[in-house]
């Protein structure tokens, strides 16, 4: 218990402290401070439908972040979880589309698996690239964000267009393929429960295999686990790929447990901010599922400030960018020189 | 005559943890003053107080008279103070030269960094010493022996040090290069520098110092003019108790068949040159084969060959009557092979992992720590808890990351892990690099130990009086060639110190 508690009061602490900061900011720009960020804090819980809305916003993050986790645990930074995202939404809805006529069961199965296979791929040629030509995956994968998205512009405004519709969206997909709601909360996806099963899976697989206790000492020191007889070059790569299957997937259930179709530059940055989950949680998988909470709960909570108030939602960078700084500040560490005894 | 250098009462302490309770030091001008002691006494802590690294909580430094504080490295080199790390503090992108003059480059027109000039000053301390130095060379295409010159050469480099602190700047030198040092170091002194020079090589303190210092455990325990003083006595005060190093015994009977046998293998390096040529070699259940050598003249690659992790251009590797010289190093291990890195940082062990999963990993499935592929966390800590008491591995429990620990506790850990596989091959290559007596003696034990459940070691070391106490054979590298097979009966320090330096057999 003591020791759960050294883990989160850092975490906690930052977030206590990012919180007061901006409370200043809003301060000095609002005329009703109170009310804004009663508003970016508690409306999300003010109705079922609020709810809903916040509960798809965590999706992304956890499945996002989950990925980040398992690349930067396996020493190779992939931060191109935006693009994966974006590759598995376009190829659930190709999928949705392309086969209406397959029986309820397998279509979003297929869509599903889809989106995985293709998050899979494009995070899978920059960590071959990394391992093969010693290509920096930083680079590769940022610059595959941008070729995702303007890719999956073209097709959105191509081929998948609906042309009944007013914006750059795809046709609607058949309603066998939609994902049921969570009990209770109609408008709430299963993305989210299933995101949540997965991270607890994650971290049984990152801290109690055998598989995983390799990768992250690959991750940790590629040459000694390479000298211990791990295929650490293999078992690294898989990761990469592992890694931008749960952005994919993510992606994929963004399309059919919520949007229904693929909507040019649907996603607020999920990409990005998964990243600083993921980091703020410290890599770990259980904490991430706290971390996107959070982090989702300001997300949405700035649309219905925005709404209600005089408080831009970029707000929320503010916080982000505090909450960033302040995690990097450890208390009751000191200064230390690079050599010591 | 007034010293050089006096610290008077000098405490510190990290947290809860003692460095230094309370240590005397007075050095006289123009000598070389030895500082013995074992890892973890205090000597680095010490060093580190005089290189404004830290500060100290107690104490005075007074220096050649007037007291002095040292809040900073920079406020150390204006005092004259020159320091060797242990641990190398060379940027690997940078040259030897750049390195030699990091932060106080010289300058043309007072904002560029002449770099010629940077380079010819370089190359004439280079040449001074007779390090053999390419200054234009980047650090990191260095090899280890080669690197710890080039931090000896920075320290060198100060404007005219009144104090030169060489912190174990001998570890990873070869005896000739070592002398060859010694030799400089009198120089120095000569000139009027006073040397710090921190050691646990008895017998170097002994050849160079005017006088000695033991610290133990934090304290200043003895002080004396070197003349007269025997390595026994000096042992005794460092470790506080008698050490009877490990030796070993009569030539093994041979018996058993298999061990290891390499046939002609060859590695060329990238560029075409050979970093292995044409070696042949052969090592017997039960028998220890000792590999000498100059540092960066194929030991390395020699190790890296056998272990399965470079792959050799030709010849034949021969493991418990198998070819392995296709297969991995998971392979290898599979077959028996044991692997202790000759740097347990870099293929040792993590660093950032805790003390159990270094011990565990690479053995879940051996040690049955796992069940389909799940690993048993009561099993796992048990295992370590059993490997860190068999071993003595001290500095923390199985949950502390492994980098927390001394060095020679450090080591143990990968000595441990590669003992608890039960190999039949076990490849060691420089198993006391950096680590103390104490942890040194007990690592030679666990191997001879080894050898006597028919083991087969390859035994690779710079350190010549390792390889002359432990093997029955003695090969000699040189130039990537091994030079020679003397068996032990006649092979002595001067015969194989020949082979290393001439590169013929002697």
């Amino acid at each position: 218990m003591t020791g759960l508690w050294t883990a989160i009061r850092g975490p906690a602490g930052a977030l206590l402290a990012a919180l007061l900061l901006g409370f200043l900011v809003v301060l000095a720009v609002s005329d009703d401070p109170l009310l804004s960020y009663r508003q970016l804090l508690f409306a999300s819980f003010a109705s079922g439908a609020n709810f809903a809305l916040y509960l798809n916003r965590a999706m992304p993050l956890i499945l996002i972040g989950l990925g980040v986790a398992l690349s930067f645990r396996a020493g190779l930074f992939n931060v191109g979880g935006e693009g994966q995202l974006y590759a598995g939404a376009i190829a659930c809805a190709a999928v949705g589309i392309g086969l209406p006529h397959l029986p309820a069961p397998l279509l979003p199965l297929a869509a599903v698996i889809a989106s995985a296979l293709a998050g899979a791929a494009w995070a899978w040629w920059p960590g071959a690239l990394k391992l093969w030509l010693g290509v920096d995956e930083v680079v590769t994968t940022l610059m595959g964000n941008f070729v995702a998205l303007l890719a999956t512009n073209f097709l959105v405004t191509g081929v998948l267009r609906d042309p009944a519709a007013y914006g750059a969206t795809s046709r609607l997909l058949p309603a066998s393929s939609w994902l049921p709601a969570i009990p209770g909360l109609p408008n709430a996806t299963i993305g989210l429960p299933v995101a949540v099963l997965l991270a607890v899976l994650g971290w049984v697989v990152l801290f109690r295999t055998v598989w995983g206790a390799g990768l992250r000492a690959a991750g940790s020191n590629l040459r000694f686990a390479e000298a211990v007889g791990i295929r650490a070059r293999r078992d690294v790569l898989s990761a990469m790929a592992l890694s931008g299957a749960l952005a994919g997937l993510a992606g994929g259930l963004y399309v059919l447990g919520i949007g229904h179709r693929f909507e040019q530059n649907f996603s607020p940055g999920f990409g990005l901010m998964a990243l600083t989950v993921a980091l703020l949680a410290r890599l770990h998988p259980l904490g991430l599922i706290a971390t996107s909470l959070i982090f989702a709960l300001l997300l949405n909570g700035a649309a219905y400030m925005q709404i209600a108030t005089d408080v831009p939602r970029s707000l929320v960078d503010v916080l982000t960018g505090l909450l960033v700084l302040l995690m990097t500040v450890e208390p009751g560490r000191r200064f230390r020189r690079a050599v010591t005894s | 005559m007034q010293p050089r250098l006096q610290l008077r009462d000098i405490g510190k302490r990290f947290g809860a943890t003692v460095a230094i309770e309370r240590i005397d030091l007075t050095v006289a001008v123009a000598s070389v003053h030895a500082v013995c002691g074992e890892n973890g006494a205090g000597k680095s802590t010490l060093m580190n107080i005089l290189a404004g690294v830290h500060l100290p909580d107690r104490g005075e430094i007074v220096i050649d008279g007037a007291r002095v504080a040292i809040p900073d490295p920079a406020a150390a080199r204006r005092l004259g103070i020159g320091m060797v790390h242990q641990h190398f503090t060379l940027v690997p992108s940078m040259t030897v030269a750049e390195n030699t003059f990091l932060g106080r480059q010289p300058r043309r027109f007072g904002l560029l960094t002449d770099v010629a000039a940077m380079r010819v000053r370089a190359a004439a301390l280079n040449e001074r010493y007779g390090f053999g130095l390419d200054v234009r060379a980047p650090v990191a295409t260095l090899s280890v022996g080669q690197r710890q010159r080039a931090e000896i050469l920075k320290a060198l480099a100060l404007d005219s040090p009144r104090i030169l602190i060489l912190d174990e700047p001998t570890a990873v030198l070869t005896p000739r290069e070592a002398d060859e040092l010694l030799r400089v170091v009198r120089t120095l002194r000569d000139g009027g520098t006073s040397v710090l020079f921190i050691t646990h090589k008895l017998r170097e303190a002994i050849a160079v110092s005017d006088n000695v210092t033991v610290i133990r455990d934090g304290r200043s325990i003895l002080h004396r003019p070197t003349a007269g003083a025997s390595e026994a006595e000096i042992a005794v005060a460092m470790v506080g108790r008698d050490v009877v190093p490990p030796q070993r015994g009569a030539p093994p009977v041979l018996t058993t068949r298999g061990g290891l046998s390499l046939h002609d293998v060859t590695v060329t390096a990238p560029g075409g040159r050979r970093r292995l040529d044409s070696i042949t070699l052969s090592v017997r259940p039960g028998e220890i084969l000792g590999i000498a050598g100059v540092d960066g003249n194929g030991q390395s690659e020699l190790a890296e060959a056998v272990a399965g992790l470079l792959p050799v251009q030709a010849g034949r590797i021969m493991l418990d009557g198998r070819d392995v010289t296709r297969a991995s190093a998971r392979a290898r291990r599979d077959r028996g092979l044991g692997f202790i890195p000759e740097d347990r940082l870099d293929r040792g062990l993590s660093p950032g992992l805790p003390v159990a999963e270094n011990l565990a990993l690479s053995l879940y499935r051996a040690a049955r720590l796992a069940r389909f592929g799940v690993v048993s966390l009561r099993a796992r800590d048990r295992f370590a808890r059993d490997l860190l008491r068999r071993f003595d591995i001290r500095g923390g429990g199985a949950g502390v990351p492994a980098g927390t620990l001394s060095g020679g506790n450090m080591q143990k850990i990968v000595v441990a892990r590669e003992l608890a596989r039960r190999p039949k091959l076990l490849l060691v290559a420089q198993p006391t690099r950096g680590i103390d007596i104490g942890a040194g003696e007990f690592v030679h034990r666990q191997l001879l130990d080894a050898a006597g459940r028919d083991c087969a070691i390859l035994l690779i070391s710079s350190e010549l009086s390792e390889v002359l106490s432990l093997a029955d054979r003695i090969g000699v590298l040189f130039g990537g060639r091994l030079v020679g097979v003397v068996d032990r009966a006649a092979a002595t320090e001067a015969r194989i110190g020949a082979m290393m330096s001439t590169g013929r057999p002697a």
